[in-house]
């Protein structure tokens, strides 16, 4: 079929099966929570980040990201309507194209009719799927991330997830396959415990001091009422003063302390403001491998001085930026390469 | 002292709370021991304005409520002490008493007041032992602050209430709260800008769209406003485009 034809019947990737927890993500909302609109975007940034690095969307630590489809636990089936370029990232979800196993964290051509389908997790929670070129969506205030309550963002703007029967409209990828791949050191690795860096601050100074003391020491289990907006957590309940607190703004990986003790991590589609208070912060790093956790899975938490926190966060997302750079180099060198075949044919 | 003795004397009376490592808070709750009120509303939306200016890309966020302004920021451009040493250097800008006046706006809302567009109204009156037109009058006379919004897109909390009408908040919050509904809670009044679940105590329903993604601004109010309701009638209500 010629480019023009492809261009006539454009297609993209066909919903066969899906659910709530698949969502089309990218970095997120920012300049609006004033007006009460929560940041949302993916939850694994890096993860998104890198599945769009593998099929040649290029992006920054710095800015947005293509869109990408958020699947949460797995259990997703698509048909290629049109020949398609894809990478997934994050959860270790097995991947196949008609039924024939594929490798995760590299790009994987599609052909028109393959059947792409992604299984049930065997660790991490949530992957993604990247597409050359993204996902086609309306940005809603810069950006398409989904946030079902708010009923924004998503394929159509209006908040859903990604739902069965429908076709996610994106580029057709007609030259072959690139073959890039990350080396398996740079993939999510699983751990079925985690000790995670909380910056202490807010209103700590104020609690019981047994909270500064007790945090570290306990282990805690991410619990089923776990979600997009925050993990909360179950084990031994740590010691709260009933105390009243104007709301206030809340960042991301704030951990709230409510009157039961329990402590609750604010990920990406958390509420504006609240009025419970907050032991302090994970690092933007940290939600990211919290997010990644599993319902039962357990977590340790350490304090860790805001300065060391500002000081690791700008080495991981210049680590991340190096990562993207090379991946950028490999699409470069291909792109060369095509462009040079594609001279030599010609004549 | 005033606020605005407090806010001009040498040490800054703001107290910086680190939040994560991208985010820290300005707190102002030493300033207004007897809680939030239209100066430090002024104050903060003067804050709104002039800290884009001075902390340019390197500023994500801002959220400011009720005694709080919350700042987040991109950790690769700037850090928590660049940028209180930048608010320390703008001290004399930024608390300008003369300038944090400027720029708010009253809002008068209309507010269809009844039971077929606020459930609760008669019930509110029997609980404070007032007739129904004294608590309309309770609830109408009162130039609001907004203090905050939040919990929903375009959700400004408004108050304070005459203690008169204090009320607590639903036992068993409403699974669907009408559009535009007005209601409250504790000292609180606010506008259901969308149809959502809701554990306020409905008085009536305000016909004027309070939220819209596409429109620039998205809300008629900003955190410092004052808010006042305009009670109308059924036909005005309707009139307005106030579904029923």
């Amino acid at each position: 079929m010629s480019e023009q034809a492809y261009q006539q019947q454009r297609g993209g990737l066909l919903v066969l099966q899906s659910h709530s927890g698949v969502q089309l993500q990218d970095a997120g909302r920012f300049g609006v929570a004033g007006a009460g609109l929560t940041q949302g975007g993916a939850i694994d940034l890096t993860a998104a980040r890198l599945a769009n690095a593998l099929v040649g969307n290029h992006n920054t630590v710095h800015g947005q990201c293509q869109p990408v489809l958020e699947i949460t636990l797995g259990a997703v089936a698509f048909r290629a309507e049109q020949p398609l370029l894809v990478a997934l990232t994050g959860a270790a979800m097995p991947m196949s194209v008609n039924s024939q196993p594929v490798a995760r964290y590299r790009s994987v051509l599609l052909q028109a009719g393959d059947l792409l389908e992604i299984g049930y997790s065997r660790a991490g929670a949530r992957a993604y799927l990247a597409v050359a070129c993204g996902f086609d969506a309306p940005a809603v205030c810069g950006s398409v991330a989904t946030v079902l309550r708010e009923k924004i963002g998503g394929p159509d703007g209006n908040g859903q997830a990604i739902t069965i029967g429908t076709t996610l409209s994106c580029e057709p990828w007609l030259p072959a396959d690139p073959l890039i791949a990350l080396p398996y050191n740079r993939h999510y690795r699983h751990q079925s415990i985690r000790a995670l860096p909380v910056v202490a601050g807010a209103q700590l100074a104020d609690l019981d001091p047994a909270v500064a003391l007790l945090l570290p020491k306990r282990l805690f289990r991410v619990t089923a009422r776990s979600d997009r907006m925050g993990m909360q957590l179950g084990g031994e309940p740590l010691p709260v003063s009933a105390q009243q607190l104007y709301s206030e703004g809340i960042c991301l990986g704030a951990m709230q302390l409510p009157p039961n003790g329990l402590p609750i991590v604010m990920l990406n589609d958390h509420q504006t403001i609240g009025g419970y208070p907050k032991t302090g912060a994970l690092t933007r790093g940290a939600c990211e491998q919290l997010g990644q956790m599993m319902t039962g899975q357990f977590v340790m938490f350490y304090w860790l001085d805001v300065a060391d926190a500002v000081q690791q966060e700008r080495q991981r997302l210049h680590a991340l930026q190096q990562l993207l750079d090379e991946l950028a180099s490999q699409w470069q060198h291909f792109l060369q390469r095509t462009a040079a075949q594609h001279g030599a044919s010609d004549e | 002292m005033t606020l605005q003795q407090q806010i001009l004397s040498p040490q800054l009376p703001v107290q910086l709370r680190i939040h994560s490592e991208q985010a820290l808070l300005l707190d102002f709750s030493a300033l207004v021991p007897d809680g939030p009120g239209p100066a430090l509303m002024q104050l903060m939306q003067h804050l709104r304005t002039q800290l884009p200016l001075l902390l340019g890309d390197a500023l994500l966020e801002l959220i400011p409520s009720y005694t709080s302004l919350l700042v987040v920021f991109d950790v690769l451009k700037t850090d928590h002490q660049e940028i209180w040493q930048k608010i320390r250097a703008a001290q004399a800008e930024l608390f300008r008493p003369d300038a944090s006046s400027s720029g708010t706006k009253v809002i008068e809302l209309p507010c269809y007041y009844s039971v077929e567009s606020g459930p609760d109204l008669q019930q509110v009156a029997a609980l404070h032992q007032l007739r129904v037109s004294e608590l309309i009058e309770l609830h109408s006379q009162r130039a609001y602050q907004v203090y905050a919004i939040g919990f929903a897109p375009g959700f400004a909390y408004l108050g304070f209430t005459d203690a008169r009408i204090n009320t607590p908040r639903l036992t068993t919050p409403r699974p669907q709260v009408a559009a535009g509904s007005v209601g409250i809670a504790d000292r609180q009044t606010a506008v259901y800008p969308a149809a959502s679940p809701g554990g306020w105590h409905l008085l009536g329903n305000c016909p004027t769209p309070l939220f819209d993604l596409h429109a620039t601004p998205m809300m008629p109010f900003a955190v410092g406003d004052t808010v006042r309701f305009v009670p109308i009638e059924r036909a005005e209500f309707l009139r307005l485009g106030g579904q029923l």
